[in-house]
């Protein structure tokens, strides 16, 4: 007894709502998506389902002794015929189609089903009578029965195997809805034959087919999702929708089957809050699963770019390595054979000639130096300076700068002296390195300023242990806008040959100021304005290890 | 008697070049033009020293050095890497294998490169 329905027994209650409850989730899978075939069979497969709960319903609900009972024998056989041959079909099809299963298997195994259809309900073959005993009823079965047997467990066996060859074959991706088909399928297989088969069979009692249709419940709910939740098969969120669905149709049977106004209303208020809390939690849970593989897949993402960046710095490298081999090969020939020139290998070198082959040889070492500071460059991008580090008076490296540069400057007419202020203070550096780095300072200054006095200082800045370089002119000076792109890579201001060394490149200055950073110093420049010459400061820490005497 | 020097570079320009400077640097030197069998050509030439470019083909010069310094020579060179390849890696990997020293061509005249050979066997 019960307050909503007082004269249905609780057990044909729970089938109707679990009949429903599968015709639902048939509709609800076919509405996802229309054009899929697997969602139209899917359907059919709950309506045959219905069709059995509704003959098993008619054999356990009307009363002893109606004629109805038998009919409801042949509708429940009609079902399971049909039913079968669909789980067979939809096992061939889900989640992906088996191609050595041809349509014409198919067309076979649904004419035996529509056989069997007919032998149920048109003929005495399957079911033969009812016999009453004492208001408790046993079926006879017909010679076709066994049959059916056969039939119904080899479709079903068959269908069972085919799943599990698709769990060994199927893509990484697929396998959570096949796994959930199985495990459905196993299950209802299990409860629905041992209710409705073997039972009958062994026992010749029918009394346990009611149960049938809620072994087959686990099977259709868990066949939904995964096919409504293809791709979103986490486990948390399987679990957490599993619980909370199974909470709310729990809920819902309680206040079905509430007793009296105030258990309606007890129970009522607890479906009510098992829905709000289900969909809080169940929310919670798809965000943070979402929010997860968000993740993943930008880590995935991610590595996929790094591996790409590596091979692209790997190639880089290799061009560099190559670039640097092939463009220093010719030079090392011109500049080997001019210098043997001039060391009057070949015989001596006439004063008129002296000229242009030093011209030549300044041009070849600058190119030189070029490709030096290119690949120097690129190493310091990639983050793969090479700097030999060791501890020099910083007064011997721009004493060799301004000694490198004197014979140019004084082709121009330039007046250059170096003031040395700090002649024993120590810097730890790569002499090469920081030499080029000054040096591009300078050669600006001779080469492109204009002036008609350079003075190189080095000194000791009132911070302890802070030493400058300054490289001061008379030229063009720098307009105040310029100043601040003097150092950039590539960067060309105004007349474009006029602050950077002729490498027609922009790199001089930026390489400077790379190579200086790197070694824990800073550089700047500064100007008064065009035509009011300019100052250019390299700072640098002094080493710790004292002076050099 | 004058130093030997064998040259194992496979560029014919330059390694005639550095010939000619080391040959009027006081030394005698020869030229081998490729990796393949350069060893024979130390085992029977027999060098003091031995300028060694690194990109040949099909045998480069660490394969060469790797077969100087194994140990099988009576006489063992001292083997200067020449080579216009001038990375960390390179540079590591032939002082690991054994140069005495490793010179980036374009970085130093002839002149330089002899006075360098000189300074490492004793000259």
């Amino acid at each position: 007894m019960n307050f909503f329905l007082p004269a249905i027994s609780p057990v044909f209650l729970v089938t109707l709502v679990v009949g429903v409850f599968d015709v639902f989730l048939g509709i609800l899978v076919y509405g996802k998506n229309r054009q899929r075939f697997v969602h139209g069979i899917f359907f059919i497969f709950t309506l045959s389902v219905a069709l059995w709960i509704a003959g098993v319903s008619m054999i356990f609900e009307l009363p002893s002794g109606s004629q109805f009972i038998l009919q409801g024998f042949r509708v429940a056989f009609s079902g399971a015929a049909i039913m079968t041959a669909l789980f067979f079909h939809f096992a061939v099809i889900f989640p992906f189609r088996l191609d050595f299963i041809r349509p014409v298997h198919l067309a076979v195994l649904y004419g035996i089903a529509a056989g069997f259809v007919y032998l149920s309900i048109g003929t005495s073959t399957v079911v033969r009578e009812i016999i009453f005993i004492s208001d408790v009823y046993r079926a006879q079965y017909g010679f076709a029965y066994s049959f059916f047997g056969v039939y119904f467990t080899a479709a079903m066996v068959s269908a069972i195997g085919l799943i599990f060859y698709k769990l060994r074959h199927a893509p990484e991706d697929e396998r959570p809805q096949v796994r959930l088909f199985l495990i459905g399928a196993v299950s209802a297989l299990v409860g629905a034959t041992t209710t409705n088969l073997f039972i009958p069979i062994v026992t010749g009692s029918s009394l346990y087919s009611r149960y049938g249709p809620l072994a087959l419940t686990p099977f259709i709910v868990l066949t939904a999702y995964a096919i409504i939740r293809h791709k979103l098969l986490d486990v948390k969120v399987i679990t957490t929708e599993l619980f909370s669905g199974a909470l709310i149709f729990f809920m819902f049977l309680q206040l079905l089957l509430s007793q009296n106004a105030a258990g309606l209303i007890l129970n009522g208020g607890l479906f009510f809050a098992a829905i709000v809390f289900s969909f809080l939690l169940i929310r919670a849970v798809y965000k943070e699963v979402r929010d997860r593989e968000k993740i993943a897949d930008l880590a995935g993402e991610l590595q996929k770019s790094n591996v790409e960046l590596k091979k692209f710095d790997q190639a880089k490298s290799e061009f560099i390595s190559l670039a640097s081999h092939q463009l220093r090969t010719p030079l090392t020939v011109i500049r080997g054979y001019l210098s043997m020139i001039f060391e009057e290998s070949f015989g001596p070198v006439s004063g008129e000639l002296k000229k242009p082959l030093t011209n030549v040889m300044l041009s070849a070492e600058q190119l030189i130096r070029l490709v030096n500071d290119l690949l120097d460059l690129s190493r310091i991008e990639a983050g793969r300076i090479q700097y030999e580090m060791a501890a020099f008076p910083a007064a011997d490296m721009v004493e060799k700068v301004v000694t490198a540069l004197s014979g140019a400057a004084r082709q121009r007419g330039i007046e250059m002296r170096f003031v040395n202020s700090a002649p024993h203070r120590l810097v730890s550096a790569d002499f090469t390195k920081l030499s080029s780095a000054v040096m591009n300072i300078v050669d600006n200054a001779v080469k492109h300023s204009q002036a008609r006095h350079i003075e190189i200082t080095l000194q000791e800045k009132a911070i302890e242990g802070i030493i400058d370089i300054s490289v001061r002119d008379d030229g063009i000076g720098i307009a105040a806008e310029d100043l601040p792109k003097l150092f950039g890579k590539f960067s060309h201001i105004g007349n474009k040959s006029r602050y950077e060394r002729v490498t027609g490149l922009g790199i001089g200055l930026y390489f400077t100021k790379k190579v200086v950073e790197d070694h824990r110093g800073r550089v700047w420049a500064e100007s008064a304005g065009p035509g009011k010459g300019s100052t250019f400061h390299i700072e640098l820490p002094a080493t710790a290890k004292g002076n050099y005497e | 008697m004058k130093p030997k020097i064998l040259i194992i570079d496979d560029d014919q320009i330059i390694s005639e070049m550095y010939r000619v400077k080391f040959g009027q640097s006081g030394f005698d030197a020869e030229v081998f033009n490729t990796g393949k069998k350069a060893f024979e050509k130390i085992k029977e030439y027999e060098p003091d020293a031995v300028l060694l470019d690194i990109v040949m083909y099909p045998v480069d010069g660490f394969a060469v050095l790797e077969e100087v310094n194994s140990g099988q020579l009576k006489k063992k060179p001292k083997v200067v890497v020449l080579s216009n390849v001038g990375q960390k890696e390179e540079i590591e990997k032939g002082k690991t294998l054994g140069a005495a020293d490793y010179i980036v061509k374009s970085n130093m005249t002839p002149s330089e490169v002899v006075s360098r050979v000189k300074e490492i066997i004793g000259e």
